[in-house]
């Protein structure tokens, strides 16, 4: 017999252990005729495994303990992303204002300057008639 | 009708109480595998716990269009595992007083009776095992994955998964031999 044919055969009888647990190797083999002395110790032994390995619990308080920590720490990644989002939007509040700020501050400045300007003016006027 | 899973991926991504469907549809079955590949109750608690939190972490990273959300979740927990058994240089086989002590817990003391020693021997052949043979064997007993899953799951194709199997199961027997139980 092929390897070929064996690994499908094994394949099937794995398939089939899954869907119904009460396999007879036997009746299973009948279907390959010639089969039995090669594959007959390799199903007992996909059997033996298959009533062994049996799906066991975790303690329901275990399973509730890293569910809420879970959820704890998922809502805490939640909210530090909102965070980091926010901090990387540009903050057009603050920047109007100190755009408002900074024009205010050169207006007066200009005005400012031109008031002194016009101060310096009207004395240099003045003092040559003095002489 | 449950919320379908794709769907469900992608609302975890950033919302808490989806992540936590998800983890309530796979943590048996990831508490399983770890607690068949460690023999121990306790590591099995601690390794889930690492793996849902790892996955939580990494929930960004996850593309659909990759393996299954159940594959990846597998290969964070065979990853942790094996780490596991490396960096505390622990033996490989299974603590077999753990795993019966949870089949009687599971079967009752009368059922353990009829089948204990023939569990402490194939557990103790399956131990001796390499990790990935043992692995296909938890995939496939215990979480009734079929050879697609199992081949998605270890990254090799349906083939490849049903010649590791029929090679697995030689070597079982041959470990079955030589404690004369096959």
């Amino acid at each position: 017999m092929s390897i070929d044919l064996m690994t499908e055969i094994l394949a099937a009888h794995a398939d089939q252990l899954n869907k119904d647990k009460s396999v007879q190797t036997d009746t299973f083999l009948a279907a390959f005729p010639g089969t039995h002395a090669e594959l007959a110790p390799l199903l007992d032994v996909a059997a033996r495994v298959k009533r062994t390995l049996k799906p066991v619990k975790p303690e329901p308080a275990f399973r509730t303990r890293l569910h809420d920590g879970l959820l704890m720490a998922a809502h805490h990644q939640q909210a530090h992303r909102i965070l980091i989002e926010k901090r990387e939007q540009p903050q057009w509040g603050w920047l109007l204002g100190a755009a408002a700020l900074g024009s205010a501050a050169g207006l007066i400045a200009v005005v400012w300057r031109a008031r002194a300007q016009g101060q310096k003016a009207a004395i240099g006027v003045a003092q040559p008639s003095a002489r | 009708m449950s919320e379908p899973e794709e769907q469900l991926i992608e609302r975890a991504k950033h919302d808490a109480d989806a992540f936590g469907l998800l983890y309530e549809r796979y943590v048996d079955r990831i508490y399983n595998y770890i607690f068949y590949r460690t023999g121990d109750s306790h590591e099995a608690e601690d390794l889930t716990a690492r793996v849902f939190y790892r996955a939580l972490g990494h929930m960004d990273e996850y593309r659909q269009r990759g393996a299954p959300f159940a594959a990846w979740l597998y290969r964070i927990a065979h990853n942790l595992v094996a780490n596991w058994h490396r960096d505390r240089s622990r033996r490989r086989d299974v603590r077999l007083d753990d795993v019966m002590a949870l089949a009687e817990k599971r079967d009752g003391p009368e059922r353990l009776a009829e089948q204990g020693e023939e569990a402490r021997v194939l557990l103790g052949a399956m131990s001796q095992l390499p990790a990935e043979r043992q692995q296909l064997l938890i995939l496939k007993f215990v979480d009734g994955m079929s050879n697609a899953e199992i081949a998605q799951v270890m990254g090799r194709s349906e083939g490849a998964i049903k010649s590791l199997y029929h090679r697995t199961l030689i070597a079982l027997r041959e470990e079955l031999k030589t404690r004369g139980a096959a």
